[in-house]
């Protein structure tokens, strides 16, 4: 593999994974938070 | 409608969901094809822009319209579009578009999702080994019934797959939001990323064969698929391909976001809810599914095989290419089982979704009970699925992919955009969207949700009319003799679009306006 080929998939699999980690991270951290709120409605 | 609507269980719930029906073969198999093709590493500038100015924009606009219709007690495409637009009796028509095509789709894809789990049990049972290449390609005919000369394809265990299959799909259906999709997702999802996860690194580590050159290795394979070629980006048809990927990996356009996200509550979370979900399958998409297919493909074959642009076809590679290479690895079988059974979660979790929007139609628009409007749904798919069982030799297949999988879904996707942008208002949307949410939209996406991304969908059907449409319409690359078969399942589209126009007519012909759901004291 070229090192083009190497950058392109490092950053492109950075960006994804980062993105999955964040999301992930807010979601759960909001449904915790929720279920009090959930249950009320 | 007055019965309490049904509704997910958890916020993870709906994003596994989602996420379920996202990913589908087309992750595993498609994609790797798509790039290796398109200038590699490269492709994924053209894939990215893509994702940002149609992909995501357009999620978010299916989320935001399903969970505003949902709030009326509607949970498909035609009520969701009249409760969006009031004021015109006629738009709900437009919103046949969100149970025809997903119907469609449906009619081959649980056949297709037969073959995984029938190639899943033949590689577990040992009976996918054979000593030639020849020998996999004549299995393969021999499982299909595509190896008779007559009118008739499909064979009896192919028949036997199928129907269980589609057993298993109307159960799981049956058992509802909660209970029945919620429940197989939570499950199916995470399983199939950790299998997923095992298998690529095995494919990762895979020696080469005995006298393979230097060079012919994973990371090598990794080298085919993301070594850029910038020359690529210069070539529309890159972008073009970029796009289709990008549009129809995501489940946007098709209506299954907006049935999903109709059983949401107005105070639950839509924005990072569909981001969330969208990452998921673009985790499945790009890093494991880019790290299986291709790899393994070099590492055994090698470059001479992939450059040629036959062998990459994205069917080939998966149910061809695939089983060759785990016969020759040490505990082969549990290696073919595992590949065949990850493509059967990934296409259950997206066949099950197809489904919601019928049953869902039938239960708000017709008050039936779920039971009984799974059972009319499951009888119209056994009998709508037989023409893709029966004729598959006979270019069924690509005509119900082309018109339902193809044409009505970026018709929708487009409509949808210019409805819910346009005219319930961009400024009405963006607050709907951002209602009970827990992550602020960029502004700069208001501008895309109303600017761009109808504008780029609207070039794309322009430039498929101009370049494709009337070839496809008159037949050209259609064999003769297949050219009565096309006509019949054209004539059976033409009578399914009709059909669910006529029942869209019958559900509201003597309906009073609607009224949201919390002045219906139906809404807990």
């Amino acid at each position: 593999m070229t090192s083009g080929g190497w950058i392109f998939m490092l950053i492109t699999w950075g960006i994804i994974i980062s993105l999955l980690v964040f999301t992930y991270a807010r979601t759960i951290t909001y449904n915790e938070e929720d279920c009090d709120d959930d249950s009320s409605t | 409608m007055a019965q309490a609507r049904e509704r997910w269980g958890s916020r993870l719930g709906i994003i596994l969901a989602v996420a379920g029906s996202a990913v589908g073969l087309g992750n595993f198999l498609r994609f790797p094809s798509e790039a290796a093709q398109n200038g590699g590493g490269a492709f994924m500038i053209p894939y990215f822009v893509a994702l940002v100015l149609i992909g995501i924009p357009l999620m978010w606009a299916e989320w935001t319209a399903g969970r505003f219709g949902g709030g009326f007690g509607h949970s498909s495409a035609p009520g969701i579009f009249q409760s969006m637009y009031r004021k015109n009796r006629f738009i709900k028509y437009f919103g046949v578009a969100g149970i025809y095509g997903p119907f469609v789709i449906y009619m081959f894809y649980v056949y297709l999702e037969s073959w995984c789990l029938a190639f899943a049990y033949y590689s577990l049972t040992g009976n996918l080994s054979f000593a030639s290449p020849e020998g996999y390609v004549q299995f393969l005919q021999w499982y299909q019934g595509v190896d008779s000369a007559g009118a008739f394809s499909g064979s009896l265990p192919g028949v036997i797959f199928f129907m269980i299959t589609l057993v298993i799909n109307l159960a799981v259906t049956y058992f509802g939001i909660r209970g029945g999709i919620e429940r197989l997702c939570n499950i199916a999802l995470p399983a199939l990323f950790i299998m997923a996860v095992i298998l690529a690194i095995r494919v990762l580590t895979l020696d080469a064969p005995a006298g393979a050159p230097a060079g012919q290795d994973s990371i090598g394979g990794l080298g085919f698929l993301w070594n850029p070629d910038l020359s690529a980006l210069g070539k529309p048809s890159v972008w073009l391909a970029a796009a289709g990927q990008v549009f129809f990996t995501l489940s946007v356009g098709m209506g299954v976001i907006l049935t999903y996200s109709s059983y949401l509550r107005r105070s639950d979370d839509i924005a990072l809810s569909g981001l969330t979900a969208a990452s998921t399958n673009e985790f499945a998409e790009v890093v494991l599914g880019g790290s299986i297919v291709i790899p393994a493909a070099f590492v055994f074959f090698g470059q001479e095989f992939l450059m040629n642009s036959n062998n990459l076809g994205s069917f080939d590679l998966g149910f061809l290419a695939m089983p060759q290479i785990f016969a020759g690895i040490p505990f082969g079988a549990f290696w073919g089982f595992l590949w065949f059974f990850i493509l059967f979660l990934a296409g259950i979790t997206s066949s099950i979704s197809l489904a919601q929007p019928t049953v869902a139609f039938l239960e708000d628009e017709f008050n039936l009970t779920r039971p009984k409007a799974v059972r009319i749904f499951g009888i119209a798919a056994f009998v709508l699925c037989q023409p893709a069982v029966w004729f598959l030799h006979r270019g069924v297949l690509d005509e119900l992919n082309f018109w339902g999988g193809t044409v009505i879904i970026v018709m929708g996707a487009a409509f949808e955009l210019i409805l819910l942008a346009w005219v319930f208002g961009i400024d009405r949307a963006w607050d709907e969207l951002h209602c009970g949410c827990r992550m602020r939209v960029p502004n700069i996406f208001k501008f895309i949700i109303k600017y761009v991304s109808p504008t780029l969908l609207i070039a794309m059907l322009i430039w498929w009319f101009t370049t494709s449409w009337w070839d496809v319409i008159t037949m050209k690359d259609v064999p003769s003799e297949n050219i009565p078969y096309v006509l019949g399942i054209r004539l059976v589209l033409v009578g399914l679009i009709v059909t669910i126009g006529i029942m869209v007519w019958l559900a509201w012909r003597k309906r009073p306006d609607d009224a949201p759901l919390e002045q219906k004291g139906a809404g807990a």
